[in-house]
């Protein structure tokens, strides 16, 4: 039987970090039924992720609070974390190394930001889990966005027409990206966190809503991860520092699940102690292979 | 063997930027002649063919005499870089890839390239049957990211010990994406493998629509072809054809001059030179 792991991050009431917990504390249970926790570990899990900048249109004013921002991530990096630097605009790019060399990362942030073109946002996480496939363990990836598609077919045709790479507008297709992202977040397990500006405007300056479209904080709570705002640069530094110093102070607990069906699972976490809550993912499937 | 950047002064009259760059690992007794190849076909010097005898050279500020010059059109080693990217204009490969077939003469090697998802160098010799839709094949792609730094790295590499003019010509709208390595690391190779980097850009006149004008944006291509002594140029609207500019500009180099340099000064040997230099005529002055 496979073990099923789940991070959990805690908080007190007060927001800290609640470092000290044990095995004990902790209560998981798999569709309603409680599983013994045959996994449980407080060691700093070492951070493997790809970073995602959203350098489309609406984002240009604000390309370089998303520079301090990574910046600050970066800066917040353990030696044994590694991480890959990615744009989405006319492009979705991702730097080829996975790597905990500062250096090198800091060299992406510096050369490789070009302002301008859509938001393939969906189909910027769907290559941000690939560029992480094969890798064991935690897996994240950070998204530094408005949290709304303009590209891709995701979109409802009532959020009326996309932003065509060619900086056209197109009719939106029904098929919804969206929803396959989230599916392969919860089948293949990736921790997804967005760090998103306060309002946004599509590529013509309209607002479309408050910061962070509701399916891109799906995917962010669903996946155990979260999603957190900014309105300045400073913002953006603390929201990111946050990120990696949550991603420092997560609990892995597993468990194996009574039954592999190949369904997806609802997953309930709890901590026994009082005025704490708990953040993990919300499902899983529980595959045969 | 330590790097040193000196300067080439080569006396002609009137101004030309030149730079030339190459590996002079010289032993302690050997005195060899270094060849540099540069452009004398702008400006004045077009009226008439300049000799050896009306130049003079210098460099890092000693005389070094130039025993020879020879003028093209020069055996090309050469790669033709193309930007598949998803910022770019489309490039049609296959097409692009018979046009670079049509520029090759005998005794040339010219390899097509390009850059997008993956950096991809032809391989196939032009005397192979069928060689075109070879090459067509190795290099084609569509779509991706820029990795425009590593683009030009594996074509300097591909031409870096080959005989002739040796030169890199490739055509991109600036924005380096996905690059394994930074464009200082790529610059500093170029230069001391003595590799010419040729450049078309794009005027933000010839971007998408909804692109975002960027300052500085080509700065990097200007850059290495300015230190490799390669040439650079803009294209201004989206119907100019950038491969053809591409295909014209390294023609052009088969008509540069060669330069031989005599006798290198002694504290030279051993040593990787750089050369950084300009053309005056008539005993002109430096900058």
């Amino acid at each position: 039987m496979r073990t099923v792991p789940v991070y959990a991050t805690v908080r007190s009431l007060a927001g800290h970090f609640v470092p000290d917990l044990t095995r004990e504390d902790f209560e998981i249970r798999d569709n309603g039924n409680r599983r013994d926790i045959t996994q449980f570990s407080r060691e700093i899990v070492p951070i493997t992720v790809t970073v995602m900048l959203d350098m489309s249109g609406s984002r240009e004013q604000f390309v370089e609070w998303f520079r301090d921002g990574v910046r600050a991530f970066i800066d917040a990096l353990l030696p044994a974390d590694r991480a890959r630097i990615g744009t989405f605009g006319f492009e979705i790019s991702i730097s080829p190394r996975l790597t905990g060399d500062h250096k090198y990362l800091h060299r992406i942030v510096n050369e490789e930001i070009w302002p301008g073109g859509p938001t393939p946002l969906y189909e910027a996480v769907d290559e941000a889990m690939t560029s992480l496939k094969g890798e064991e363990g935690r897996r994240v990836v950070l998204f530094m966005t408005d949290g709304y598609d303009t590209y891709n077919r995701g979109r409802p045709a009532s959020a009326g027409p996309v932003v065509k790479r060619d900086g056209t507008f197109g009719p939106a297709a029904p098929w919804s990206k969206a929803d396959d992202v989230i599916a392969r977040a919860r089948r293949e397990g990736f921790m997804v966190y967005a760090v998103s500006y306060g309002q946004a405007t599509n590529g013509v300056g309209q607002v479309m809503g408050p910061p962070l479209a509701d399916a891109m904080k799906t995917i962010a709570m669903e996946s155990g991860g979260g999603f957190r705002t900014f309105a300045s640069s400073q913002q953006a530094v603390q929201a990111m520092t946050e990120v990696a110093d949550e991603l420092h102070h997560q609990y892995l607990l597993g468990f194996e699940p009574a039954v592999l069906d190949d369904k997806t699972h609802s997953l309930d976490v709890r901590v026994k102690r009082v005025g704490m809550t708990v953040t993990t993912r919300r499902s899983y499937v529980a595959a045969r292979k | 063997m330590s790097a040193k950047r000196h300067s080439v002064i080569i006396g002609l009259s009137a101004i030309f930027a030149v730079l030339a760059t190459l590996h002079a690992a010289q032993s302690q007794n050997e005195v060899g002649t270094v060849s540099i190849y540069v452009d004398l076909s702008t400006g004045f010097l077009s009226a008439a063919d300049p000799k050896a005898t009306d130049l003079s050279a210098s460099i890092g500020g000693v005389p070094v005499p130039i025993v020879g010059l020879a003028k093209g059109p020069q055996q090309i080693s050469g790669a033709v870089l193309i930007d598949t990217s998803d910022s770019m204009i489309p490039v049609g490969v296959s097409r692009a890839v018979r046009r670079i077939a049509s520029l090759s003469r005998a005794g040339d090697t010219i390899f097509a390239a390009s850059f997008g998802r993956k950096v991809l160098v032809s391989r196939t010799p032009r005397s192979q049957p069928g060689a075109a839709e070879a090459v067509g094949r190795e290099i084609d792609q569509k779509g991706g990211p820029s990795p425009l730094w590593d683009g030009i790295d594996a074509c300097v590499r591909a031409v870096a010990d080959l005989k002739g003019l040796r030169a890199v010509v490739v055509g991109s709208d600036g924005r380096a994406t996905a690059n394994d390595l930074a464009l200082d690391d790529v610059v500093a190779r170029a230069v001391a493998s003595g590799v010419v980097v040729s450049v078309v850009g794009l005027a933000d006149s010839a971007l998408q629509a909804s692109s975002v004008r960027i300052i500085g944006r080509n700065d990097g291509l200007k850059r290495i072809a300015t230190e490799t002594g390669g040439s650079y140029g803009e294209i201004k609207g989206h119907d100019d054809a950038p491969l053809e500019t591409m295909i014209a500009v390294l023609a052009s180099h088969r008509s540069w001059y060669r330069v031989e340099l005599g006798a290198a000064p002694s504290g030279l040997k051993g040593l990787e030179v750089r050369f950084r230099g300009r053309l005056v005529r008539g005993g002109g002055t430096s900058r």
